[in-house]
C-alpha cells in the first residue's frame, strides 16, 4: 500500500535523471529524514542534487506528521490527501507567485516563520469559504491572475494601436527642391471623336488620372507635388505633359533610387499596364508609347 | 470477354515484339523522365524492334547475364571474376560477354566506335544493379557505341566490405590489361570513357592511373566515401586518371565521398541529402541507399535529356541557396555546365578553370529539374527587415511556390537583396505573381515591407524576358498579387 502510493508520487515530481533502482535506497533515506524533521532544513546546503527532491517530499511529510503524526506507515498516505482535496499549507506559497525566483528552501522558510509567529491566524481567515469550495486565497490568486492576463492583452493592443510606422511619418514642408520629369504620351480614343482628344475636358481628364497615381503612390506620393500637360498636337494626338515632385534638402540617394526615372517611369508604364484595354475608360494612354526624360531640378520647357 | 479477345489479338500476331514493347515502355516510365516526346518514343520502337530480332536470332547463341548471386554467397565472400558484358544498338537486351584475350570473336564488337565501360560498385546482397538496362539503353540512344557492363559481382558482392575494397585494384588491373588490348588492336584511348559508380568510380580511377590519364572520360557516380576519404590521390579517383574527369556527389555524409575528386564536381542538393529520400531507418533498405543512387538516376535523367539541369559554380550549397552564385561569367558565352552525360561540352572551359565545385538542387522525382528564378528586391524601408519570402507563379489555373526560407533574408533600404527562388514546375507564361513576406513574429503590430521594385530572371531560359513590378507594399502574412509586366530594357 505504501510503497503504491509513492510509485504514484515520484513520477511527478521526480525528473528525467531519476534512477529507479534508486528507489529503494530513496525510501530508507526519507524514512530516516522524516524521523529527524528538523534536521533536514538545515541540511539544505550541503544537500546533493537529489536531495532537493527529497526534501520537497520530506516537507509534505513533516505536515504529514504534524496533522495525523500516526507514524511511518501513514503519513505518506496524509500527503497525497493533503495535496489533492486540502491544501492547507501551500498559501505562502501562493500568496507570492510573482517571485519566481524564490527557491524551494526559501519557500520552506516563510512558511516555518508564519506558522511560529501566529499566522496560523491568517491562514485561518484566507482558508474560510467565500462562496461555495472557493476559499479566499483562491479567489485572490484568480483575481491575480485575472489581472495579470489583462495587462498583457491591452499590452498588446495599445503596442499594436500605438505603433507609428516610421515610414508613414513625414513632413511635407521640409520637402523644398523640386524636381521636374517630363515626356509625351499618346492617347488612344475608343469611340470618341478626334476633336474631343484636343479639348480641355480630355486634358483635365488625363492630368486627373496622373495625378491620383502619383499622389496615391506608396513610395512616390509624398514627394508629388503636381502634373501637367502642356501641349495636345492635333492629329498625332499626342500630349507633351510634366510632373513635379518636392524633395527634402538631403536628396541624394532619394534620386539615385525612389525618385530614379526608372521608378517614375515604371510607376506610371505599369499603371497603364494594369488596364485591361476595352475595359479601361474611353480615353486611355498607350503604355507602349510613353515617353519620360528629366531628373533636372528645372523643368525643361519644350 | 471483349477484352480477353483483344488481348490474344495483340499477343498472337508478333508476341515477341510485344513483349519488348511492353518491357521497355514500362522501364522508361519507371525510372526516368516519363514525358518522353513522340520522336524520342519512336527511336525507342525501332530499338526495341532491332532488339527483338536479334533476340530472334539469339535463340541459337544464347545471352549472357549479369551474375545473379544469393545472400548465402555474399555472406561466404566471393572471389574476384571479372566478366565484361558486351551491349550494342543491335543487342541491347541481350549481353555477350566478351573474351578479353580473343576479340575478334565477337562480330558485335567495333573498334572503330567509341567505348563505354559502366563498373558498379560494392554490392552487399549480390543482386544486379536495377540500373544496368536503362544505362545501358540511354547510352546506346546517345551515340552508336559499344556498351562494356564490367561485371565483377563476383569480387564485390561480399559483407565484408573491407574485402571489396580489396578487390578494386585487381578488377582495376583486369580492366587495364583489356583496354591495352583493344589499343594495340586500334582503339583510341580517348574515346574510352569509364562510368563507375562508387566504388566502380575509383575502379575507374585506378584504371585511369595505369593508363596515364589518357582515357577520355571517367564519369564519376558518388564515388565511395569509406576507406577513401583522406587518402592521396594515387589510391583513389582524382583528376590526373583521364582527360576529363567529371563527379557527381549525393550522399558525402554517408557511403558517398565528400571532398571534389574531378575536373568538375556537381553537388546534387548540397551532395548530402536528397529530396524524397527517407529520413528515418523505419524506412529500411532505402535509407542507406537511396540517397547514394539518386546519383545514377540523376544521371539516367541526364542521359534522357527530357530536361537539363543546370549547375552553378559555387564555394557552398549555402551560398548558392543565397543566390551569390548565379553568374556564369567564366563560362561565357555558354551557359553554366548541365548536369550528367553532356557536360563534356564544357570540357575546356573547365580544364582551362581547373577544379570546379558546381552546385544545383533538385526535386523529390524524376525528372528531378527545378525552374530557377533570381529575384532582386530593393526596398525603401528605413529600418532593416529581415523575414522569409513566398513566391507563387500562376499560368491559367496551374500555380507554383518557392519558398526561400533556408535563412532570414536581409532588406536594407535601397540596397539589391538577391534570392534564389526555386519552383518545381516551369510555368510559362507567368500570368500572375503572388508575394508573401513573413517574419515569423507572433504578436505585435504588422510590419510592411515598401518595395521599390522586384524583379524575376529566369536562370534557365535567357530568351524569356524579365519579369517586374515597381511600387509595392507588403504587409507581414499578407498575400499580395499582380500582374508581372517586362522589365524595361534599358536599365537592366
Amino acid at each position: 500500500m505504501n510503497g503504491d502510493i509513492e510509485l504514484q508520487h515520484f513520477p511527478t515530481e521526480t525528473d528525467e535523471s531519476f534512477d529507479k533502482n534508486n528507489l529503494q535506497n530513496e525510501h530508507a533515506v526519507r524514512h530516516q529524514e522524516t524521523a529527524c524533521e528538523d534536521q533536514s532544513f538545515h541540511d539544505k546546503p550541503e544537500a546533493t542534487e537529489e536531495s532537493h527532491l527529497l526534501s520537497a517530499e520530506q516537507n509534505n511529510g513533516v505536515h504529514g506528521i504534524q496533522r495525523g503524526g500516526t507514524g511511518k506507515r501513514s503519513f505518506v498516505i496524509d500527503v497525497t490527501l493533503e495535496k489533492k482535496n486540502q491544501p492547507t499549507e501551500p498559501e505562502p506559497v501562493t500568496l507570492v507567485p510573482e517571485r519566481n525566483s524564490v527557491s524551494a528552501p526559501a519557500l520552506q522558510a516563510t512558511a516555518e516563520s508564519e506558522n511560529a509567529t501566529g499566522g496560523k491566524d491568517l491562514l485561518g481567515r484566507l482558508n474560510r469559504k467565500v462562496v461555495w469550495r472557493l476559499r479566499l486565497w483562491m479567489i485572490i490568486a484568480l483575481i491575480l491572475l485575472v489581472v495579470a492576463i489583462l495587462a498583457i492583452v491591452l499590452g498588446l493592443v495599445l503596442w499594436e494601436v500605438l505603433y507609428e510606422d516610421e515610414d508613414d511619418k513625414f513632413d511635407r514642408k521640409s520637402f523644398v527642391v523640386p524636381l521636374f520629369y517630363n515626356g509625351s504620351l499618346r492617347l488612344v480614343s475608343q469611340d470618341v471623336p478626334e476633336d474631343l482628344l484636343t479639348s480641355n475636358q480630355s486634358r483635365a481628364l488625363i492630368e486627373k488620372e496622373l495625378y491620383s497615381l502619383y499622389n496615391s503612390s506608396p513610395a512616390l506620393g509624398r514627394y508629388f507635388s503636381g502634373v501637367g500637360l502642356t501641349t495636345v498636337r492635333n492629329g498625332s494626338v499626342t500630349a507633351n505633359y510634366w510632373l513635379k515632385f518636392l524633395m527634402p534638402q538631403e536628396h541624394k540617394q532619394l534620386l539615385r533610387y525612389t525618385l530614379s526615372r526608372e521608378m517614375v517611369y515604371n510607376v506610371l508604364r505599369q499603371h497603364l499596364y494594369d488596364q485591361e484595354p476595352g475595359a479601361g475608360p474611353l480615353l486611355y494612354i498607350d503604355p507602349a508609347a510613353i515617353h519620360m526624360e528629366g531628373g533636372n531640378g528645372t523643368l525643361i520647357s519644350n | 470477354m471483349l477484352l480477353i479477345f483483344l488481348h490474344l489479338y495483340l499477343v498472337l500476331p508478333s508476341p515477341g515484339i510485344v513483349f519488348i514493347w511492353d518491357r521497355i515502355f514500362t522501364e522508361e516510365s519507371l525510372f526516368c523522365c516519363s514525358a518522353v516526346g513522340g520522336r524520342n518514343m519512336l527511336l525507342w520502337w525501332f530499338l526495341g524492334l532491332a532488339g527483338s530480332i536479334v533476340h530472334c536470332r539469339g535463340q541459337v547463341s544464347k545471352c549472357d547475364d549479369f551474375t545473379d548471386l544469393d545472400f548465402r554467397e555474399t555472406f561466404m565472400g566471393t572471389n574476384l571474376n571479372v566478366k565484361l558484358l558486351l551491349f550494342t544498338r543491335a543487342n541491347l537486351d541481350c549481353g555477350r560477354e566478351l573474351s578479353h584475350l580473343k576479340l575478334m570473336d565477337q562480330p558485335l564488337f567495333q573498334l572503330t566506335r567509341p567505348t563505354a565501360f559502366v563498373i558498379h560498385g560494392y554490392r552487399p546482397t549480390g543482386a544486379p544493379p536495377v540500373w544496368v538496362g536503362h544505362i545501358v539503353h540511354l547510352l546506346a540512344a546517345q551515340e552508336d557505341m559499344n556498351i562494356l557492363v564490367v561485371d565483377w559481382n563476383r569480387g564485390a558482392a561480399n559483407l565484408n566490405y573491407y574485402s571489396a575494397v580489396a578487390n578494386t585494384r585487381k578488377a582495376a588491373e583486369n580492366i587495364t590489361a583489356f583496354i591495352q588490348n583493344i589499343q594495340e588492336n586500334g582503339a583510341l584511348l580517348s574515346s574510352v570513357h569509364l562510368i563507375g559508380v562508387s566504388l566502380g568510380a575509383h575502379v575507374a580511377g585506378f584504371v585511369g592511373a595505369m593508363l596515364k590519364g589518357k582515357i577520355g572520360r571517367i564519369t564519376a557516380l558518388d564515388p565511395a566515401g569509406p576507406l577513401f576519404s583522406g587518402t592521396p590521390p594515387e589510391e583513389r579517383l582524382d583528376p590526373t586518371d583521364a582527360q576529363f574527369v567529371d563527379v557527381l556527389h549525393t550522399d558525402t555524409d554517408a557511403l558517398g565521398y565528400r571532398g571534389p575528386l574531378g575536373h568538375i564536381d556537381f553537388y546534387a542538393n548540397g551532395g548530402a541529402d536528397q529530396p524524397g529520400c527517407p529520413k528515418t531507418i523505419f524506412s529500411g533498405k532505402s535509407y542507406f541507399v537511396c540517397d547514394h543512387q539518386r546519383s545514377v538516376f540523376l544521371y539516367l535523367c541526364s542521359l534522357n535529356k527530357t530536361c537539363n539541369i543546370t549547375a552553378y559554380p559555387c564555394s557552398s550549397y549555402h551560398d548558392f541557396l543565397d543566390g551569390r552564385c548565379l553568374q556564369c561569367e567564366s563560362f561565357k558565352p555558354a551557359s553554366c555546365p548541365i548536369v550528367g552525360y553532356h557536360a563534356s561540352k564544357w570540357k575546356d572551359s573547365l580544364l582551362r578553370l581547373g577544379q570546379t565545385k558546381v552546385y544545383f538542387s533538385t526535386t523529390a522525382v524524376s525528372p528531378y529539374c527545378k525552374t530557377n528564378y533570381k529575384v532582386d528586391i530593393v526596398t525603401w524601408n528605413q529600418y532593416t527587415r529581415w523575414g522569409i519570402v513566398v513566391i507563387k507563379l500562376h499560368s491559367g489555373r496551374r500555380v507554383v511556390e518557392a519558398r526561400i526560407d533556408h535563412k532570414l533574408s536581409k532588406f536594407e533600404q535601397y540596397t539589391a537583396t538577391r534570392l534564389l527562388a526555386q519552383f518545381d514546375e516551369d510555368l510559362n507564361p507567368v500570368q500572375k505573381i503572388t508575394l508573401c513576406f513573413l517574419t515569423g513574429n507572433m504578436i505585435g503590430p504588422r510590419y510592411k515591407m515598401r518595395l521599390l521594385r522586384i524583379r524575376l530572371t529566369p536562370l534557365e531560359k535567357p530568351d524569356r524576358p524579365q519579369l517586374c513590378r515597381y511600387d509595392m507594399i507588403l504587409e507581414e502574412n499578407m498575400e499580395v498579387s499582380f500582374r508581372p509586366m517586362a522589365c524595361d530594357g534599358s536599365r537592366n
